[in-house]
Protein backbone atom coordinates (compact mmCIF):
# COMPACT_ATOMS: atom_id res chain seq x y z
CA UNK A 1 0.00 0.00 0.00
CA UNK A 2 0.96 3.20 -0.83
CA UNK A 3 -0.56 6.39 1.83
CA UNK A 4 -0.46 10.08 -0.36
CA UNK A 5 0.12 12.92 2.14
CA UNK A 6 -0.91 16.11 1.67
CA UNK A 7 -0.28 19.86 3.32
CA UNK A 8 -4.36 20.74 3.64
CA UNK A 9 -7.85 19.13 2.99
CA UNK A 10 -7.49 21.09 -0.37
CA UNK A 11 -5.08 19.23 -2.38
CA UNK A 12 -7.33 15.90 -0.53
CA UNK A 13 -10.19 16.87 -2.31
CA UNK A 14 -8.26 18.10 -5.52
CA UNK A 15 -6.49 15.01 -5.63
CA UNK A 16 -9.41 13.11 -5.39
CA UNK A 17 -11.14 15.34 -7.87
CA UNK A 18 -8.26 14.15 -10.21
CA UNK A 19 -8.22 10.07 -9.25
CA UNK A 20 -12.14 10.53 -9.36
CA UNK A 21 -11.97 10.74 -13.17
CA UNK A 22 -9.93 7.41 -13.53
CA UNK A 23 -10.51 3.83 -12.31
CA UNK A 24 -8.13 3.89 -9.58
CA UNK A 25 -9.17 2.28 -7.06
CA UNK A 26 -8.62 4.57 -3.78
CA UNK A 27 -9.79 5.45 0.23
CA UNK A 28 -9.46 8.44 2.22
CA UNK A 29 -8.50 7.48 5.37
CA UNK A 30 -7.61 9.04 8.99
CA UNK A 31 -3.22 9.72 8.57
CA UNK A 32 -1.82 6.64 10.63
CA UNK A 33 -0.33 7.90 13.64
CA UNK A 34 2.83 6.62 12.98
CA UNK A 35 3.14 9.12 9.38
CA UNK A 36 3.33 12.83 10.58
CA UNK A 37 0.89 14.26 8.48
CA UNK A 38 0.02 17.89 8.03
CA UNK A 39 -3.49 17.62 7.97
CA UNK A 40 -6.12 14.75 9.65
CA UNK A 41 -7.29 12.52 6.45
CA UNK A 42 -4.92 11.34 3.94
CA UNK A 43 -5.23 8.96 0.69
CA UNK A 44 -4.24 5.54 0.61
CA UNK A 45 -4.02 3.22 -3.16
CA UNK A 46 -2.30 -0.03 -4.46
CA UNK A 47 1.20 -0.01 -4.34
CA UNK A 48 1.37 -1.12 -7.77
CA UNK A 49 -0.56 1.82 -8.42
CA UNK A 50 2.01 4.56 -7.49
CA UNK A 51 3.29 5.62 -10.95
CA UNK A 52 -0.21 6.04 -12.45
CA UNK A 53 -1.17 8.29 -9.39
CA UNK A 54 2.22 10.04 -9.57
CA UNK A 55 0.92 10.73 -13.12
CA UNK A 56 -2.59 11.35 -12.31
CA UNK A 57 -2.17 13.88 -9.18
CA UNK A 58 0.73 15.90 -11.36
CA UNK A 59 -1.50 16.38 -14.05
CA UNK A 60 -3.97 17.81 -11.75
CA UNK A 61 -0.91 20.30 -10.07
CA UNK A 62 -1.91 18.43 -6.87
CA UNK A 63 1.13 18.70 -4.21
CA UNK A 64 1.89 15.31 -2.18
CA UNK A 65 4.43 12.99 -0.76
CA UNK A 66 4.31 9.01 -0.71
CA UNK A 67 4.72 7.14 2.05
CA UNK A 68 5.27 3.29 1.67
CA UNK A 69 3.51 1.06 4.20
CA UNK B 1 -39.46 30.37 -1.16
CA UNK B 2 -42.75 31.78 -1.65
CA UNK B 3 -43.53 34.63 -0.33
CA UNK B 4 -46.42 36.07 1.74
CA UNK B 5 -47.96 37.46 -1.47
CA UNK B 6 -49.02 40.85 0.04
CA UNK B 7 -45.88 41.48 0.76
CA UNK B 8 -43.21 43.26 -1.86
CA UNK B 9 -39.36 42.55 -1.25
CA UNK B 10 -37.70 45.78 -2.64
CA UNK B 11 -34.43 45.76 -0.52
CA UNK B 12 -32.58 43.41 -2.39
CA UNK B 13 -29.29 45.46 -2.19
CA UNK B 14 -29.27 44.77 1.46
CA UNK B 15 -29.48 41.66 0.87
CA UNK B 16 -31.83 39.39 -1.97
CA UNK B 17 -35.23 37.81 -0.55
CA UNK B 18 -36.66 35.18 -1.18
CA UNK B 19 -33.48 32.74 -2.07
CA UNK B 20 -33.87 29.80 -4.80
CA UNK B 21 -35.59 26.39 -2.95
CA UNK B 22 -32.70 24.74 -3.95
CA UNK B 23 -30.58 26.94 -1.71
CA UNK B 24 -32.69 26.26 1.64
CA UNK B 25 -33.14 22.57 0.06
CA UNK B 26 -28.89 22.11 0.18
CA UNK B 27 -28.40 23.70 3.81
CA UNK B 28 -31.33 21.51 4.97
CA UNK B 29 -29.47 18.74 3.58
CA UNK B 30 -26.42 19.55 5.37
CA UNK B 31 -28.01 19.93 8.22
CA UNK B 32 -29.57 16.28 8.54
CA UNK B 33 -27.32 14.64 6.66
CA UNK B 34 -23.78 16.24 6.66
CA UNK B 35 -23.24 18.03 9.82
CA UNK B 36 -19.55 17.24 10.46
CA UNK B 37 -16.63 20.10 10.08
CA UNK B 38 -14.98 20.22 7.16
CA UNK B 39 -11.27 19.38 7.16
CA UNK B 40 -10.97 18.56 11.00
CA UNK B 41 -11.43 14.85 11.52
CA UNK B 42 -11.26 11.66 9.51
CA UNK B 43 -14.53 9.96 9.40
CA UNK B 44 -16.50 10.20 6.27
CA UNK B 45 -18.60 12.99 7.32
CA UNK B 46 -16.13 15.11 7.92
CA UNK B 47 -14.80 14.33 4.42
CA UNK B 48 -18.41 14.98 2.53
CA UNK B 49 -18.04 18.10 4.33
CA UNK B 50 -14.93 18.78 3.09
CA UNK B 51 -16.12 17.76 -0.44
CA UNK B 52 -18.77 20.56 -0.02
CA UNK B 53 -16.73 23.37 0.60
CA UNK B 54 -13.81 21.74 -2.07
CA UNK B 55 -17.11 22.16 -4.94
CA UNK B 56 -17.90 25.86 -3.47
CA UNK B 57 -14.36 26.88 -3.83
CA UNK B 58 -14.70 25.34 -7.87
CA UNK B 59 -18.06 26.62 -8.32
CA UNK B 60 -17.18 30.01 -7.04
CA UNK B 61 -13.59 30.31 -9.12
CA UNK B 62 -15.29 29.15 -12.33
CA UNK B 63 -17.89 31.95 -11.75
CA UNK B 64 -15.30 34.57 -11.83
CA UNK B 65 -13.03 33.20 -14.46
CA UNK B 66 -10.30 32.19 -12.04
CA UNK B 67 -7.42 29.91 -12.98
CA UNK B 68 -6.76 28.41 -9.35
CA UNK B 69 -9.61 27.47 -6.93
CA UNK B 70 -6.99 26.98 -4.34
CA UNK B 71 -7.29 31.06 -3.92
CA UNK B 72 -11.03 31.15 -3.22
CA UNK B 73 -11.26 32.19 0.52
CA UNK B 74 -14.72 32.28 2.24
CA UNK B 75 -15.15 34.68 5.08
CA UNK B 76 -18.65 36.03 6.88
CA UNK B 77 -19.21 38.83 4.15
CA UNK B 78 -18.06 41.39 2.06
CA UNK B 79 -16.94 43.36 5.30
CA UNK B 80 -14.73 40.69 6.44
CA UNK B 81 -13.16 40.08 3.27
CA UNK B 82 -12.06 43.39 2.61
CA UNK B 83 -10.65 44.03 6.44
CA UNK B 84 -8.67 41.01 5.29
CA UNK B 85 -7.71 42.58 1.77
CA UNK B 86 -7.22 45.90 3.20
CA UNK B 87 -5.19 45.02 6.22
CA UNK B 88 -3.27 42.27 4.66
CA UNK B 89 -1.03 44.73 1.96
CA UNK B 90 1.55 45.60 3.95
CA UNK B 91 1.30 49.55 4.71
CA UNK B 92 3.29 52.20 6.70
CA UNK B 93 2.76 55.42 5.16
CA UNK B 94 1.12 54.60 2.45
CA UNK B 95 -1.26 55.49 0.11
CA UNK B 96 -4.45 54.08 -1.04
CA UNK B 97 -6.89 55.56 -4.04
CA UNK B 98 -10.60 54.95 -4.09
CA UNK B 99 -13.65 56.31 -5.60
CA UNK B 100 -16.40 58.55 -4.11
CA UNK B 101 -19.13 55.66 -4.32
CA UNK B 102 -17.17 53.03 -1.22
CA UNK B 103 -19.32 51.75 1.12
CA UNK B 104 -18.02 52.08 4.72
CA UNK B 105 -16.97 48.31 4.63
CA UNK B 106 -13.58 50.38 3.13
CA UNK B 107 -14.29 53.52 4.15
CA UNK B 108 -14.01 52.53 7.68
CA UNK B 109 -11.03 50.36 7.81
CA UNK B 110 -9.04 52.52 5.41
CA UNK B 111 -9.56 55.66 8.55
CA UNK B 112 -7.96 53.24 11.06
CA UNK B 113 -5.07 52.87 8.50
CA UNK B 114 -5.26 56.43 8.00
CA UNK B 115 -5.13 56.92 12.01
CA UNK B 116 -2.59 54.13 12.99
CA UNK B 117 0.07 53.98 9.58
CA UNK B 118 -0.60 57.14 8.29
CA UNK B 119 -1.92 55.83 5.46
CA UNK B 120 -2.83 58.58 3.32
CA UNK B 121 -6.38 57.98 1.28
CA UNK B 122 -6.96 59.97 -2.12
CA UNK B 123 -10.75 60.25 -3.59
CA UNK B 124 -11.61 59.92 -7.20
CA UNK B 125 -15.02 62.02 -7.60
CA UNK B 126 -17.96 60.29 -9.34
CA UNK B 127 -20.35 62.22 -10.31
CA UNK B 128 -24.20 61.97 -9.65
CA UNK B 129 -24.95 60.03 -13.12
CA UNK B 130 -22.24 57.61 -11.99
CA UNK B 131 -19.13 58.46 -14.31
CA UNK B 132 -15.75 57.79 -12.52
CA UNK B 133 -13.62 60.82 -13.06
CA UNK B 134 -10.62 58.79 -15.11
CA UNK B 135 -8.41 62.03 -15.51
CA UNK B 136 -8.11 62.52 -12.00
CA UNK B 137 -7.66 59.05 -11.09
CA UNK B 138 -4.51 58.43 -13.29
CA UNK B 139 -3.03 62.01 -11.75
CA UNK B 140 -4.25 60.60 -8.11
CA UNK B 141 -1.00 57.58 -7.92
CA UNK B 142 1.52 58.24 -6.20
CA UNK B 143 5.21 56.39 -5.45
CA UNK B 144 3.79 54.65 -2.80
CA UNK B 145 0.70 53.75 -3.63
CA UNK B 146 -0.20 50.91 -2.34
CA UNK B 147 -3.31 49.65 -3.91
CA UNK B 148 -6.50 51.39 -5.46
CA UNK B 149 -10.23 49.84 -4.11
CA UNK B 150 -13.27 50.53 -6.08
CA UNK B 151 -16.81 49.39 -5.42
CA UNK B 152 -17.87 48.15 -9.33
CA UNK B 153 -21.46 48.89 -8.25
CA UNK B 154 -22.85 51.41 -6.21
CA UNK B 155 -25.18 50.18 -3.69
CA UNK B 156 -26.74 53.62 -3.87
CA UNK B 157 -27.17 54.34 -7.26
CA UNK B 158 -27.30 51.42 -9.32
CA UNK B 159 -24.14 52.93 -11.57
CA UNK B 160 -21.49 50.78 -12.84
CA UNK B 161 -18.24 51.83 -12.35
CA UNK B 162 -15.58 51.06 -15.48
CA UNK B 163 -13.37 48.51 -13.70
CA UNK B 164 -11.90 47.52 -16.70
CA UNK B 165 -10.35 50.07 -17.82
CA UNK B 166 -9.41 51.12 -14.07
CA UNK B 167 -7.77 47.92 -13.97
CA UNK B 168 -5.95 48.63 -17.52
CA UNK B 169 -4.36 51.82 -15.16
CA UNK B 170 -3.70 49.67 -12.43
CA UNK B 171 -1.91 47.31 -14.51
CA UNK B 172 0.27 50.16 -16.43
CA UNK B 173 1.00 51.55 -12.45
CA UNK B 174 1.63 48.22 -11.57
CA UNK B 175 -0.88 49.01 -7.97
CA UNK B 176 -3.18 45.96 -7.08
CA UNK B 177 -6.80 46.50 -7.81
CA UNK B 178 -9.37 45.46 -5.18
CA UNK B 179 -12.78 45.51 -6.88
CA UNK B 180 -15.86 45.52 -4.49
CA UNK B 181 -18.41 43.52 -6.32
CA UNK B 182 -20.87 42.90 -3.74
CA UNK B 183 -23.90 44.67 -5.57
CA UNK B 184 -22.83 43.36 -8.93
CA UNK B 185 -22.05 39.61 -8.42
CA UNK B 186 -24.83 37.55 -9.75
CA UNK B 187 -26.55 40.40 -11.33
CA UNK B 188 -23.90 41.49 -14.33
CA UNK B 189 -20.95 38.88 -15.93
CA UNK B 190 -17.73 39.67 -13.96
CA UNK B 191 -14.78 37.74 -14.87
CA UNK B 192 -11.01 38.44 -12.83
CA UNK B 193 -8.88 38.02 -15.80
CA UNK B 194 -10.54 40.13 -18.30
CA UNK B 195 -11.87 42.64 -16.14
CA UNK B 196 -8.02 43.18 -14.70
CA UNK B 197 -9.24 42.72 -11.19
CA UNK B 198 -6.45 41.18 -8.49
CA UNK B 199 -8.72 40.70 -5.47
CA UNK B 200 -11.99 40.52 -5.97
CA UNK B 201 -14.42 41.03 -2.80
CA UNK B 202 -17.64 39.42 -2.81
CA UNK B 203 -20.77 38.88 -0.42
CA UNK B 204 -22.50 35.30 -0.48
CA UNK B 205 -25.96 36.77 0.49
CA UNK B 206 -26.80 39.18 -1.97
CA UNK B 207 -27.13 38.37 -5.96
CA UNK B 208 -25.27 35.30 -5.81
CA UNK B 209 -28.08 33.67 -3.59
CA UNK B 210 -26.88 32.29 -0.90
CA UNK B 211 -27.45 32.61 2.81
CA UNK B 212 -26.18 35.69 5.46
CA UNK B 213 -22.83 34.70 7.13
CA UNK B 214 -21.13 34.19 3.43
CA UNK B 215 -19.08 36.03 1.39
CA UNK B 216 -15.01 35.92 0.65
CA UNK B 217 -11.90 36.95 -1.68
CA UNK B 218 -10.59 35.77 -4.67
CA UNK B 219 -7.51 36.43 -5.28
CA UNK B 220 -6.01 36.63 -9.07
CA UNK B 221 -2.30 36.38 -8.98
CA UNK B 222 -2.02 38.07 -5.46
CA UNK B 223 -1.00 37.77 -1.76
CA UNK B 224 -2.02 38.89 0.94
CA UNK B 225 -0.44 38.93 5.06
CA UNK B 226 -3.13 36.92 7.55
CA UNK B 227 -3.54 38.97 10.15
CA UNK B 228 -6.12 36.58 12.00
CA UNK B 229 -4.75 33.20 13.09
CA UNK B 230 -6.05 29.80 14.34
CA UNK B 231 -6.84 26.07 13.64
CA UNK B 232 -7.21 24.94 10.17
CA UNK B 233 -6.79 21.69 10.93
CA UNK B 234 -3.86 21.25 8.80
CA UNK B 235 -0.18 21.44 10.04
CA UNK B 236 -1.41 21.10 13.96
CA UNK B 237 2.03 20.46 15.12
CA UNK B 238 3.21 24.11 14.24
CA UNK B 239 2.67 26.46 16.65
CA UNK B 240 2.35 29.07 13.53
CA UNK B 241 -0.21 29.88 11.41
CA UNK B 242 -0.02 27.70 7.83
CA UNK B 243 1.03 30.08 4.97
CA UNK B 244 -0.44 27.74 1.82
CA UNK B 245 -3.68 28.63 0.24
CA UNK B 246 -6.65 28.59 1.15
CA UNK B 247 -5.78 27.45 5.08
CA UNK B 248 -3.58 30.87 5.38
CA UNK B 249 -6.41 32.92 5.12
CA UNK B 250 -9.00 30.82 6.82
CA UNK B 251 -8.95 30.22 10.80
CA UNK B 252 -10.89 28.67 12.88
CA UNK B 253 -14.48 26.60 11.91
CA UNK B 254 -16.12 28.12 7.97
CA UNK B 255 -19.82 28.72 8.41
CA UNK B 256 -20.33 25.76 6.06
CA UNK B 257 -23.84 24.97 5.76
CA UNK B 258 -24.04 28.48 4.47
CA UNK B 259 -21.09 28.05 2.01
CA UNK B 260 -23.16 25.12 1.36
CA UNK B 261 -26.19 27.13 0.20
CA UNK B 262 -23.70 29.48 -1.39
CA UNK B 263 -22.57 26.99 -3.91
CA UNK B 264 -25.91 25.93 -4.34
CA UNK B 265 -26.73 29.42 -5.09
CA UNK B 266 -24.12 29.52 -7.64
CA UNK B 267 -25.05 26.64 -9.47
CA UNK B 268 -28.32 27.95 -9.69
CA UNK B 269 -27.61 31.46 -11.42
CA UNK B 270 -25.33 29.21 -13.84
CA UNK B 271 -28.58 26.81 -14.90
CA UNK B 272 -30.62 30.12 -15.57
CA UNK B 273 -28.02 31.93 -16.86
CA UNK B 274 -26.67 34.87 -15.80
CA UNK B 275 -27.85 36.78 -19.37
CA UNK B 276 -31.20 35.68 -18.43
CA UNK B 277 -31.21 37.73 -15.08
CA UNK B 278 -29.62 40.41 -16.56
CA UNK B 279 -32.03 41.14 -18.75
CA UNK B 280 -35.24 40.65 -16.91
CA UNK B 281 -33.60 42.84 -14.00
CA UNK B 282 -33.30 45.09 -16.92
CA UNK B 283 -36.29 45.16 -18.06
CA UNK B 284 -37.87 45.71 -14.61
CA UNK B 285 -35.58 49.04 -13.69
CA UNK B 286 -36.61 50.63 -17.16
CA UNK B 287 -40.39 49.78 -16.21
CA UNK B 288 -40.00 51.16 -12.87
CA UNK B 289 -38.34 54.24 -13.90
CA UNK B 290 -40.82 54.94 -16.87
CA UNK B 291 -43.48 54.64 -13.82
CA UNK B 292 -42.10 57.09 -11.89
CA UNK B 293 -39.89 59.59 -13.92
CA UNK B 294 -43.09 61.75 -15.66
CA UNK B 295 -44.32 62.74 -12.19
CA UNK B 296 -42.48 66.06 -11.08
CA UNK B 297 -42.57 65.70 -7.52
CA UNK B 298 -40.64 62.35 -8.00
CA UNK B 299 -36.78 63.25 -7.97
CA UNK B 300 -34.66 60.17 -9.56
CA UNK B 301 -30.68 60.29 -9.01
CA UNK B 302 -28.19 57.76 -10.77
CA UNK B 303 -27.69 56.93 -14.32
CA UNK B 304 -29.77 58.73 -16.91
CA UNK B 305 -31.47 56.09 -19.29
CA UNK B 306 -28.62 55.37 -21.97
CA UNK B 307 -26.64 54.36 -19.12
CA UNK B 308 -26.54 50.86 -17.78
CA UNK B 309 -27.63 50.63 -14.24
CA UNK B 310 -28.14 47.52 -11.84
CA UNK B 311 -31.46 47.03 -10.36
CA UNK B 312 -31.39 49.56 -7.88
CA UNK B 313 -32.90 53.29 -7.91
CA UNK B 314 -32.83 56.03 -5.27
CA UNK B 315 -35.71 58.67 -5.00
CA UNK B 316 -37.16 61.39 -3.32
CA UNK B 317 -40.33 63.17 -2.79
CA UNK B 318 -40.24 66.82 -3.12
CA UNK B 319 -41.03 68.21 0.46
CA UNK B 320 -41.18 64.68 1.64
CA UNK B 321 -38.58 62.88 4.33
CA UNK B 322 -37.26 59.92 2.94
CA UNK B 323 -37.89 58.17 6.58
CA UNK B 324 -41.62 58.94 5.99
CA UNK B 325 -41.96 57.67 2.67
CA UNK B 326 -40.18 54.38 3.67
CA UNK B 327 -42.32 53.72 6.40
CA UNK B 328 -45.81 54.76 4.47
CA UNK B 329 -44.45 52.27 1.49
CA UNK B 330 -44.26 49.51 4.23
CA UNK B 331 -47.30 50.48 6.47
CA UNK B 332 -49.41 50.96 3.86
CA UNK B 333 -48.36 49.42 0.18
CA UNK B 334 -46.01 46.47 2.04
CA UNK B 335 -43.45 47.78 -0.02
CA UNK B 336 -40.01 46.95 1.85
CA UNK B 337 -37.31 49.66 0.77
CA UNK B 338 -34.16 51.11 2.29
CA UNK B 339 -34.29 54.60 3.60
CA UNK B 340 -31.03 56.81 4.50
CA UNK B 341 -27.36 56.48 3.94
CA UNK B 342 -27.19 53.07 2.74
CA UNK B 343 -23.73 52.91 4.91
CA UNK B 344 -22.34 54.94 1.71
CA UNK B 345 -22.42 59.07 2.94
CA UNK B 346 -19.51 59.63 0.31
CA UNK B 347 -22.33 58.62 -2.40
CA UNK B 348 -24.76 60.26 -1.40
CA UNK B 349 -22.05 63.68 -0.91
CA UNK B 350 -21.78 63.05 -4.38
CA UNK B 351 -25.62 62.85 -5.43
CA UNK B 352 -26.32 66.06 -3.21
CA UNK B 353 -28.30 63.73 -0.68
CA UNK B 354 -26.54 63.53 2.63
CA UNK B 355 -27.11 63.47 4.97
CA UNK B 356 -30.95 63.03 4.22
CA UNK B 357 -30.09 60.37 2.33
CA UNK B 358 -32.89 59.05 -0.12
CA UNK B 359 -35.65 56.02 -0.31
CA UNK B 360 -34.22 53.02 -2.30
CA UNK B 361 -35.72 50.81 -4.28
CA UNK B 362 -33.45 47.46 -4.93
CA UNK B 363 -34.66 44.60 -7.09
CA UNK B 364 -33.85 40.99 -7.76
CA UNK B 365 -34.87 38.85 -10.84
CA UNK B 366 -37.31 37.12 -8.18
CA UNK B 367 -39.40 40.35 -8.49
CA UNK B 368 -42.14 40.17 -11.26
CA UNK B 369 -43.65 42.75 -13.48
CA UNK B 370 -46.78 42.92 -10.70
CA UNK B 371 -44.37 43.99 -8.26
CA UNK B 372 -43.54 46.46 -10.27
CA UNK B 373 -47.00 47.96 -10.91
CA UNK B 374 -47.46 48.09 -7.32
CA UNK B 375 -44.71 49.68 -6.46
CA UNK B 376 -45.29 53.01 -9.77
CA UNK B 377 -48.78 53.00 -7.96
CA UNK B 378 -47.69 53.21 -4.37
CA UNK B 379 -44.80 55.80 -4.89
CA UNK B 380 -46.94 58.31 -7.09
CA UNK B 381 -50.17 57.69 -4.55
CA UNK B 382 -47.76 58.64 -1.62
CA UNK B 383 -46.00 61.81 -4.24
CA UNK B 384 -49.71 62.99 -5.45
CA UNK B 385 -50.80 63.94 -1.47
CA UNK B 386 -50.67 67.31 -0.18
C1 LIG C 1 -21.05 48.11 -2.28
C2 LIG C 1 -21.09 47.30 -1.03
N1 LIG C 1 -19.96 46.91 -0.46
C3 LIG C 1 -19.94 46.16 0.67
C4 LIG C 1 -21.12 45.77 1.27
C5 LIG C 1 -21.01 44.98 2.54
O1 LIG C 1 -21.53 43.72 2.40
P1 LIG C 1 -21.68 42.79 3.71
O2 LIG C 1 -22.74 43.43 4.52
O3 LIG C 1 -22.06 41.46 3.17
O4 LIG C 1 -20.39 42.78 4.42
C6 LIG C 1 -22.34 46.14 0.69
C7 LIG C 1 -23.65 45.76 1.26
O5 LIG C 1 -24.04 45.97 2.36
C8 LIG C 1 -22.32 46.94 -0.47
O6 LIG C 1 -23.46 47.34 -1.03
Amino acid sequence: MIILVFESTYFIMKAEKGLKQTRIIYNIIPTPRDISSDCGVAIKVAAGLEERVIEVLGKANVEFTIRRV
Amino acid sequence: MKKNSDTIYADNAATTWPKPQCVIESMRNFFFNVGANPGRSGHRMSVNSARILFDAREETAAFFGLDNSQNVVFTLNATHALNIAIRGIPKKEGHVIISSFEHNSVIRPLTYLKEKEKTTISVVPVDCKGNFDMTEFKKSFRDNTQFVVINHGSNVTGAIAPIRQIGHVCKEKKVPLIVDVAQTAGTIPINVKKDNIDILIFTGHKGLMGPQGTGGLCLNNESLQSFFHGGTGSSSQEERHPDFMPDKLEAGTPNIIGIAGLATGIKYLRSIGLNTIVEKEKFLIKKLINGLRDNDKIIIYGPDSRQERLGILSFNIKNKAADIVGDLLDKEFSIMTRVGLHCAPYAHKSIGTFPAGTVRLSLSFMNTENDIAKIVSAVNNIADRS
